[in-house]
């Protein structure tokens, strides 16, 4: 993660040498080298292993929670990108219903609860966009203008 | 100024005539009881969900919403902590100690009525304090310039990063970054685009609803799927409401101890960036080591109950003051309140209680009023508890997303911001696991662009030395010794 961190504001930091005036790219240049600066010291600290004992063990629980749900975690993840990929393709109106049933469906539930469910949620997104705040939903990249 | 303050109070007074007003704040205690009598959501969720909506609604509504939502969310978890031994909020985590095993004794409605006078009673009390604070805080913020505030955004961001998360370097990396994020689109300064890429769609910048739904409300509806099953198993059966007025009266024969503890949850609330878990622990251990037989606390003993439950609620009232007088907020949800300012086209910072006092008081007083009123559902809600806590995981998952994506969508209308809330998630569940901090990052992205206009304000008409004014050096003085207090915990080894 840090790595990750540190690369990505290396590339800010050069990228903002390139900006044209000094007051655009004052801030940016500060920032992203200070950045650096805390992130190579974690690194530095974390690889040379002066952590406290303690700490380490105070993290213990929270790093057992997540590696022992990295596949709940990522199976979640996956129906997040599966539901955005349905808002983007098909539109709120069919991803929603989509979604909805698919997921409770297979976790469980029964049919007639899933597809209520699903009207139900359609229905309040319908009414507090379209009628309520005037604003048309998103109908998808295949069924859209 | 006095008599601006009294017209100001009796303004915030008639506001609750506004039938908007009470019908959002109805709907806020509904939301935040519901999150506390659902263990697995946190504190955040609805919060978060609610904020694409908000331009719907005027500030008067809306922001009203979100401080009722953030305000009796931790009625609701001391109900399932002392009854089902899981805390409904982070901070209810304290009460189950002795709530708990005083439910295994048959005395769960004692503790329940312990529990919501002292939280309720707490919550009022604090915002009292606050409202009391006001004039003087008034003073303060009049004498706070573009120079200020620049120390004042990187003193919120110190707070925050140092003293609320473990890694002390991580939580400053986090604030940063969230400044680095803010600055993405045109420069107010020289209207010059920045980090855009040629992209249309960031030249206004990454909105903040994205930014609040991606790091806060789709991250733990991913760690609630994970968990797959609703986190609630058992079902405690609980005695007649004559224990729930023993529990009442309880509060008042240790009348001293809730005074105590409400004040430390007070002070907890007033300092920037601890949140609201810690107070309650505080309490707890000061009760205990102030008795004269501290071996009864664990075992299920009142005194266990009401201290802790008198400081979680009142860690309300000195968060709300900061936020809405400095603009640095107390918590992570304070952090969502001061988003909900800038979406409503407020200004957060000390303009808050000179140009919008009418509107700061009635935040404050919607506090005290929801505390009351939730404290009262709750009442009602007794019997009923362990059935409402068992809504499952396979529900919950998919209405959070639904309600959180579709709301992005409508906050601008653009796909993009779905796309980047989603992004974001994967930052939000970074964060939520490998010990960065989240409200740093959003604080910073929330004050990212008012920083750099401050601080270009403040050069343009001080010059390099701007800082070299009383309260600038005052602020830099307080950011050095938040630092240093970082470093002493660190050398400690009580942070990494």
């Amino acid at each position: 993660m840090l790595i990750a961190i540190t690369v990505i504001v290396l590339f800010i930091f050069f990228y903002s040498l390139q900006l044209s005036s000094w007051k655009t790219k004052l801030l940016p240049l500060i920032l992203s080298g200070v950045i650096l600066l805390l992130a190579l010291t974690e690194l530095r600290l974390e690889l040379l292993g002066k952590k406290k004992v303690k700490a380490d063990q105070a993290s213990e629980v929270e790093s057992t929670e997540s590696t022992g749900n990295v596949k709940g975690y990522l199976t979640a993840g996956a129906w997040v990108l599966g539901f955005l990929l349905c808002i983007v393709f098909l539109g709120f109106f069919i991803a929603i219903p989509l979604f909805t049933i698919a997921y409770m469906r297979l976790q469980g539930t029964k049919w007639w609860l899933a597809v209520i469910f699903a009207i139900c949620s359609l229905g309040l997104m319908y009414v507090l966009s379209e009628p309520l705040a005037g604003i048309e939903l998103y109908r998808g990249i295949l069924f859209g203008e | 100024m006095v008599e601006g303050i009294f017209t100001a109070m009796q303004q915030a007074c008639l506001n609750f005539l506004d039938p908007g007003l009470l019908l959002f704040m109805f709907i806020g205690v509904f939301l935040g009881l519901a999150v506390g009598l659902l263990p697995a959501i946190g504190g955040l969720v609805p919060m978060a969900m609610v904020l694409p909506y908000l331009f719907l609604l005027t500030p008067l509504e809306g922001l009203p919403l979100i401080v009722t939502i953030s305000a009796v969310g931790y009625q609701g978890g001391s109900m399932t902590a002392i009854l089902l031994n899981i805390p409904g909020t982070e901070p209810n985590a304290a009460t189950l100690i002795d709530g708990y095993p005083m439910s295994q004794k048959g005395e769960g409605a004692r503790a329940i009525g312990a529990a919501l006078l002292s939280s309720t009673l707490g919550g009022v009390l604090s915002i009292l304090l606050a409202l009391i604070m006001v004039p003087i805080l008034m003073y303060i913020v009049m004498m706070i310039t573009s120079a200020e505030m620049v120390f004042v955004v990187l003193l919120g961001i110190s707070f925050i990063s140092v003293l609320a998360e473990r890694s002390m370097i991580k939580g400053i990396i986090s604030g940063l970054l969230g400044l680095l994020i803010s600055l993405i689109g045109y420069q107010a300064v020289t209207g010059i685009p920045r980090f855009t890429f040629g992209t249309m769609f960031l030249y206004d910048g990454i909105g903040l609803v994205p930014v609040i739904v991606g790091l806060f409300a789709i991250p733990e509806a991913i760690a609630l799927a994970s968990a797959g099953t609703t986190v609630v198993q058992t079902e405690t059966k609980l005695a007649g409401m004559q224990q729930v007025l023993q529990g009442m009266r309880d509060v008042f024969q240790h009348w001293w101890l809730f005074l105590r503890s409400m004040l430390i949850g007070y002070v907890v609330g007033v300092i920037p960036g601890i949140g609201g878990a810690i107070g309650p622990f505080v309490s707890y251990g000061s009760a205990k080591a102030s008795s004269k037989s501290p071996e009864k606390f664990g075992t299920g003993c009142v005194e266990g109950v009401i201290a802790p439950e008198s400081a979680n609620n009142a860690v309300l009232g000195g968060s709300l003051l900061t936020t809405l007088a400095l603009g640095i907020p107390g918590s992570s949800g304070m952090a969502i309140l001061l988003g909900a300012f800038v979406l409503q086209g407020l200004v957060p910072g000390p303009r808050m209680l000179t140009e919008h006092l009418d509107l700061s008081l009635t935040l404050l007083l919607v506090g005290a009023v929801t505390n009351i009123i939730a404290g009262a559902i709750c009442f009602g809600l007794i019997p009923h508890i362990s059935k409402i806590a068992k809504v499952p995981a396979r529900i919950l998952f998919p209405l959070i997303l639904v309600i959180a994506l579709t709301g992005t969508f409508l906050y601008r209308q653009e796909i993009g911001d779905v796309i980047i809330a989603v992004g974001f998630s994967i930052v939000g569940l970074i964060f939520r696991n490998f010990g960065y901090s989240r409200p740093a990052l959003l604080l910073g992205f929330v004050l990212g662009t008012l920083f750099e206009q401050y601080l270009f304000i403040s050069l343009g008409v001080g010059g390099l030395l701007f800082f070299m004014r009383p309260i600038s050096l005052g602020l830099i003085a307080a950011i050095i010794g938040v630092v240093w207090v970082g470093i002493l915990q660190f050398r400690k080894g009580k942070i990494t």
